[in-house]
């Protein structure tokens, strides 16, 4: 059973970009306390992400042709899992860069990559991708956003909800009814770019329960679009999303979130000098975790720069490395809980308060646990 | 995977070897001599064997689909454990017997011991070969305590080269075999869910449809995959498994063993308890091997003691020791 999924190494020529990487984000750290970085991919900086694109760092995977890198996946697997490891505020570019630059180069016109790829690659053009929908969610299919064809292109009325970074993007990728009804299910759905800037488009920040502004809802009201808006095909928008959704749900970023925490943490037994067997138990089963994790998102990586899409394995990935990410602020409260002789650095204290708050929401971005499992279960032949 | 082209023989030989009924008759008493002089003549076990001595001189990486095979085909014999014992002997230039040797590992149980002709022990650092009589042979199960090396870390240079007795390198191989048949015996056990699951009907539909069950069966594959990983994760170099690695792929797979176990059993219903059903020719052996040479907390325990004092990212020290 899913035996073409095997490890694989990195090419050295890609581990080869992992210091330029690791020296702009110690640089972008430097001054941050644990519980800001360990925001991490929802952290913006826009100075950063500028940064890292004049760099070379942003868009590996895309054509030089495009102002990307010309390399493969495992270029990006490098960077990411230095900029998330190190905390590093990546949250302007990420989504323009891990999905909507491959979307584009993939299902979008010439005219559409030469006018986005380059500026995502330079890190200066921010995307958010507009999926969900105050009925719609795990339920994309349901999403009731409509653009109605006019003229040469379309006008669009409706509302996304929870959309990451729409407050700070330039544009939205919106998965919207173009034609059909509900009933239709996964026909007539289509992916349009949405100039955030545009008469009729308003955006509400929506707070979070840490107290950040990272998602929004987004208003149309007559929002019109020319025809360059649509990617790909009018009414398959359904099947480029779950193309998309591989790139989305492979990655580092499904294992790291939670790994300051665990190197916080690491820091922590070692100033308090502990060498009893419950905390090497504790430290080695997380390490060892982590490491069958990454031999997992190491072995999705390939079958990407093989050119497959693997979205069975990337749901494996997301669903036990969400699983590994939330498990690290229940065992480490539950450690430093079992010591209360021991000081503990408030800025350790303040990192756990957080993660464990926000942790819920690791296994929902991208596709809940339960729409994952359905996923492998369909790839098992169950469904 | 299979790089080597050895894996279809081997398999192929295993499924005419050990029918279930066959693996049933070994568990009731002795196995027929015939079945291990025909693994013997096959040349398989000697495939860690350094050419010198006449072995295939096979790395791990090339062996781990043959560990693999042999969990999912249940096989009740210690083949791979007599496949690292041979290569070890061979390496300190010592002869080996023709019959089945089992690893002396520290360990609650030894499965197959009651099957083993003689056991590799490693005292004070040297290798020792004991012949076993049949009565004292079962009594090897349990009670066998072989110290174990006590620095992973430093020894990590030295995977892929073993040492010039290899008393060192008999742990972290045997935990990798471990982990291998557990990943082989659950991929044997998913396989059999999925299609019982297909065909089972209640409610007027195959349980298959239930998505409580759905979402089950989707977990334990994860585990099972993340455990073979891990395996492949302690191969990837090409020599001998490395201590940390071992370690880790053991207890990884030792989690999945009864994620997998109690999720299988638990679709099976009743008819899985029963005694006839093959299912049991697996889980049995599943929980066994989690416990030989150690489970989850052994391991973790280990892997821990080893890197508390470590300075370095967790990131860094997890790619330095086990990736690179």
């Amino acid at each position: 059973m899913f035996s073409s999924f095997a490890l694989s190494d990195i090419p050295e020529a890609d581990e080869a970009l992992r210091a330029r990487a690791r020296d702009l984000a110690a640089q972008a750290v430097a001054n941050m306390p644990m519980d800001r970085r360990a925001r991490s991919w929802m952290g913006f900086d826009a100075e950063f992400s500028r940064r890292l694109g004049h760099a070379g760092l942003i868009g590996l995977t895309l054509p030089e042709d495009y102002g990307g890198g010309g390399r493969g996946p495992f270029a990006r697997f490098v960077i990411v899992e230095e900029l998330l490891s190190a905390g590093a505020p990546v949250a302007a570019h990420w989504i323009a860069e891990r999905q909507s630059a491959p979307l584009l180069l993939k299902f979008g016109t010439e005219a559409q990559r030469r006018k986005y790829i380059p500026g995502i690659c330079r890190g200066e053009l921010f995307f958010c991708i507009g999926m969900s929908e105050p009925n719609a969610g795990s339920d994309l299919a349901s999403v009731r956003s409509r653009a109605e064809p006019i003229g040469k292109g379309w006008r669009l009325n409706g509302q996304k909800i929870w959309t990451t970074n729409a407050t700070y993007s330039d544009y939205m990728i919106a998965l919207v009814r173009t034609s059909g009804t509900p009933d239709d299910r996964h026909n007539g759905l289509s992916q349009l770019i949405v100039d955030l800037r545009l008469p009729g488009v308003v955006i509400r920040p929506i707070r979070d329960l840490a107290g950040d502004e990272h998602f929004a809802e987004v208003f149309f009201d007559n929002v019109e679009l020319d025809s360059s808006a649509l990617i790909g095909e009018e009414g398959k928008g359904w099947q480029q999303v779950v193309a998309e959704l591989a790139f989305e749900r492979s990655g580092p970023e499904r294992i790291y979130s939670s790994l300051l925490l665990l190197d916080g943490w690491r820091q922590h037994v070692r100033k308090s000098g502990r060498t009893d067997e419950a905390t090497a138990r504790t430290l080695g089963s997380l390490v060892a975790r982590f490491a069958s994790l990454r031999a997992m998102s190491l072995a999705c990586t390939a079958q990407l720069a093989a050119g497959e899409s693997p979205v069975v394995e990337a749901s494996m990935v997301k669903d036990l490395g969400t699983a590994f990410e939330q498990d690290i602020p229940r065992i480490v409260g539950d450690d430093l809980a079992c010591h209360p002789e021991e000081a503990v650095d408030p800025d350790l204290c303040r990192t756990l308060a957080y993660i464990e708050m926000i942790c819920p929401s690791f296994s929902l971005r991208g596709g809940t646990r339960e729409i994952l499992r359905g996923i492998i279960a369909r790839g098992m032949g169950l469904r | 995977m299979d790089e080597t082209g050895l894996f279809e023989p081997f398999d192929r030989m295993l499924a005419d070897l050990f029918s279930s009924a066959t693996v049933r008759q070994i568990e009731q008493g002795a196995p027929d001599a015939a079945i291990w002089n025909s693994l013997d003549a096959s040349g398989f076990l000697d495939a860690l064997v350094c050419a010198a001595r006449g072995g295939a001189n096979l790395s791990f990486a090339a062996v781990l689909p043959l560990f693999l095979a042999l969990g999912r085909r249940a096989v009740p014999l210690p083949v791979g454990e007599t496949m690292i014992a041979r290569a070890l002997l061979a390496q300190a230039g010592r002869e080996y017997p023709h019959g089945p040797i089992l690893l002396g590992v520290a360990s609650l149980t030894l499965p197959g011991a009651e099957h083993a002709e003689s056991i590799l022990a490693a005292d004070s650092g040297r290798l020792n070969l004991q012949r076993r009589d049949g009565d004292e042979a079962a009594s090897a199960a349990i009670g066998l305590s072989i110290g174990l090396s006590d620095d992973m870390l430093s020894r990590k240079a030295q995977a892929g080269a073993m040492e010039a007795d290899g008393a060192g390198s008999m742990a972290p191989a045997a935990a990798l075999l471990y982990a291998a048949l557990i990943v082989g015996a659950g991929e044997a056990v998913l396989a059999m869910s999925v299609d019982y699951a297909l065909q089972r009907i209640q409610f007027g539909k195959p349980i298959a449809r239930q998505q409580a069950l759905q979402q089950n069966l989707a977990v334990a594959s994860e585990h099972v995959v993340a455990a073979r990983m891990a395996c492949e994760t302690a191969v990837r170099h090409g020599g001998w498994p490395s201590p940390l690695t071992a370690a880790s792929a053991k207890l990884i797979a030792a989690r999945a063993a009864t994620v997998v176990t109690r999720i299988a059993h638990g679709l099976h219903g009743a008819i899985g308890i029963s005694g006839e059903h093959d299912l049991n020719l697996f889980t049995r052996r599943i929980h066994a091997w989690r416990l030989a040479g150690g489970a989850e907390n052994y391991w973790a325990g280990r892997i821990g003691r080893e890197i508390l004092a470590d300075v370095r990212p967790t990131l860094d020290l997890v790619r330095e020791e086990m990736f690179s």
